[in-house]
């Protein structure tokens, strides 16, 4: 059983984040790439998630996209079409995600096996397929003008002796630069709830239901509900995910929220390995670099077609196939290898033995 | 327009459709019962099959199809074996997810390459045997209207059933007759017991790749005339087929067939009578239930109920 780092090591790590993500933007001053940090601290949140739920629970989604686009769409069509604030828009787009999750979840997660994998994928092409052709999410153009979120203080303001709630806007989160604090400041937030959640009876729970279901229950730990619980939590994160893409974006369309960006996610996981809630963190940052990187190369040769998907796809199998525990594991054990190789040995070699060649 | 000439061809067109699902189902259930492994590479052998005879017969080559189908399908069966060979190493030591994770970057690279070498248009093969397509009449006493609209069967739709049809023979041949045959229902049944008594198991992965891909491809080149081929019609068609795997039980081949029949037939009864938008969701809205109502498929709840 992995050992559960100490709160001291998880302060450290979140404290040292947080001045990372405080001072970054005044290094990168090129925007686009800015909007990527933003990107990466979307997926962060969601592959946190999933990450709980493959890592802790031994459990796979292959659908993650759809609660992602559930989140995105509710709080879409709630602020452009039925004008609801965005705050509110977010967490009715949780509550649904998360309710539909524990509607999926539960006929799946009380079977032994990869069942969850099966409907999750099923779920995940149902959902895309309803946005493509429902006429309330837009069909293929999907829903544009969703505003920006905003903190502010409740006023009451007297127009015409009817009262209003009206809200002040203190801080609107309106240009790249403020998006990326706000989306990363929602990342860190659950990346410390996440790592807490591991460190707690919960998390203790999973990681004994993951090593032996049978174990876990004989010690009474109710599997099918913790398993439940944790897909349930992935899914809101999702949501919240979904939910901060449509208000930083601005644009949401089916394309987004297909079995490719599934696939992704998991790919994510598994790279920054499993089980590990930071380096969901570092598979998040390394998949989206990457496909960032390739997607220049392939732009800058234009005789390349369709280079970037060849290239992703060589590479995939090619990390999954060498490092089959993930970039991350691997290059750690690398490192206690070369370190482990320095001390010196205190026992001397034993003789060689001759051996007699034929 | 009568309905029942209506029935009649939504039952056509969908027992045809049903049958590249079957295929694509039995394809998956032969290489999850060697290996374990969901391979979702599966529907890019039947992409391959359509998009490697259109290239063998259009322009440069211009071979005749009687020719470039089988150069496609055995194109598509080094590829297969290809694939078998690069999953040999992590087989032994992977868990599952890495594996679908492997299958999946084979899916995107076959697309990519797809798309690079053929464009991302939609292609039409020609068929095999051209011909107008049959207009049947319904028998007097099942319609009362004469000038009902005939059913109209494609050709082509009669060589995907015959050949999906002949796969199938073959296949119940080769497992019950052949060596390698035997050896992968011995692998099927215990894998340790099989490696016991000598079966080798890396041949044998190859040999189920190998096997899977021919058949992919050539349901591929059938279909490809009524459809048409394009760089990512293997998606779908591998989605569907394991929907249809899992529906059938996954691992039982009398399963996967007439769960992919039943697929076929759905989505085009589907298509007709409720909402062409939605077709392709239907056969993942059976899975959802089959998943919730008998996650080891319908064979399973059936097999319940009997005892």
């Amino acid at each position: 059983m992995k050992q559960t780092p100490s709160i001291n090591a998880t302060l450290l790590i979140a404290v040292l984040s947080l001045a990372i993500i405080l001072l970054l933007p005044h290094f990168v001053h090129d925007k686009y790439y800015l909007c990527v940090l933003s990107f990466v601290a979307i997926y962060t949140i969601l592959v946190v998630g999933l990450n709980l739920l493959m890592g802790y629970a031994g459990q796979v989604s292959l659908g993650h996209a759809a609660f992602y686009a559930m989140g995105a769409y509710t709080s879409a069509i709630l602020t452009t079409q039925y004008h609801l604030s965005s705050w509110l828009a977010m967490l009715i787009g949780v509550c649904l995600t998360a309710g539909i999750a524990y509607l999926v979840g539960v006929p799946c997660l009380r079977l032994r096996g990869h069942y969850l994998a099966m409907a999750t994928l099923g779920f995940g092409w149902i959902v895309y397929i309803v946005l493509l052709h429902w006429d309330i999410t837009g069909g293929t153009s999907g829903i544009q003008g969703m505003p920006n979120l905003s903190i502010g203080l409740p006023l009451l303001s007297n127009q015409a002796g009817h009262f209003h709630l009206a809200w002040s806007n203190l801080l609107v989160f309106d240009n790249d630069e403020r998006h990326f604090y706000l989306t990363w400041a929602f990342a860190l937030v659950i990346l410390i709830i996440s790592a807490n959640v591991v460190s707690s009876r919960v998390g203790r729970a999973l990681r004994a239901l993951h090593g032996s279901e049978l174990a876990a229950a004989t010690l009474g730990i109710n599997v099918a509900r913790y398993k439940v619980q944790v897909f349930v939590l992935s899914a809101a994160y999702a949501s919240i995910a979904g939910s901060l893409y449509a208000h930083t974006v601005h644009s949401i369309s089916p394309s987004l929220f297909g079995f490719t960006f599934s696939v992704s996610l998991v790919v994510m996981v598994v790279v920054g390995g499993m089980a590990s809630v930071w380096g969901a963190l570092l598979g998040a940052f390394s998949m989206t670099m990457l496909v960032e990187w390739l997607r220049t190369i392939g732009q800058s040769v234009p005789s390349l077609r369709e280079f970037d998907v060849i290239a992703h796809g060589i590479i995939l199998m090619l990390v999954m196939i060498f490092m089959p525990s993930g970039l991350f594991v691997t290059i750690r054990d690398g490192f206690a290898r070369l370190f482990r190789r320095r001390t010196p040995q205190p026992l001397p070699a034993p003789p060689a033995k001759e051996v007699a060649l034929p | 327009m009568g309905l029942l000439p209506d029935i009649a061809q939504c039952l056509f067109s969908g027992l045809a459709l049903g049958s590249i699902f079957a295929i694509v189902a039995v394809g998956f259930t032969i290489i999850f019962s060697s290996t374990e492994v969901v391979n979702f590479a599966q529907g890019e052998f039947v992409m391959l099959g359509a998009m490697l005879s259109y290239c063998l017969v259009s322009e440069p080559l211009k071979l005749p199809l009687l020719l470039a189908v089988p150069l496609a399908v055995a194109i598509a069966l080094v590829v297969g074996m290809g694939l078998g060979w690069v999953l040999m190493r992590p087989l032994k030591k992977a868990s599952p997810v890495s594996l679908i994770i492997i299958t999946v970057g084979a899916s995107m690279l076959l697309q990519g390459i797809a798309s690079h070498l053929w464009g991302i248009d939609q292609v039409s093969l020609p068929e095999f045997t051209p011909h107008d397509p049959i207009n049947l009449t319904l028998p007097f006493w099942m319609t009362h209207n004469h000038d009902a609209y005939p059913v109209t069967i494609q050709v082509q739709e009669l060589w995907v059933m015959g050949l999906a049809a002949l796969m199938v023979i073959g296949l119940t041949l080769f497992f019950r007759f052949t060596m390698m045959g035997k050896a992968m229902r011995a692998v099927a049944a215990n894998r340790h017991g099989a490696r016991l008594v000598g079966v080798n198991v890396s041949r044998l992965v190859m040999g189920a790749f190998a096997l899977s891909a021919a058949m992919g491809a050539i349901a591929g080149a059938a279909v490809a005339p009524i459809t048409s081929g394009q760089y990512s019609m293997g998606t779908m068609m591998g989605l569907k087929g394991f929907a249809a795997a899992i529906v059938g039980g996954l691992g039982s081949f009398p399963g996967s067939i007439i769960a992919g029949l039943f697929l076929g037939v759905l989505e085009t009864f589907g298509a007709r009578f409720l909402s062409s938008d939605y077709k392709d969701a239907f056969a993942f809205i059976i899975l959802l239930v089959v998943l919730f109502v008998s996650p080891n498929g319908i064979p399973a709840l059936l097999r319940r109920k009997a005892n």
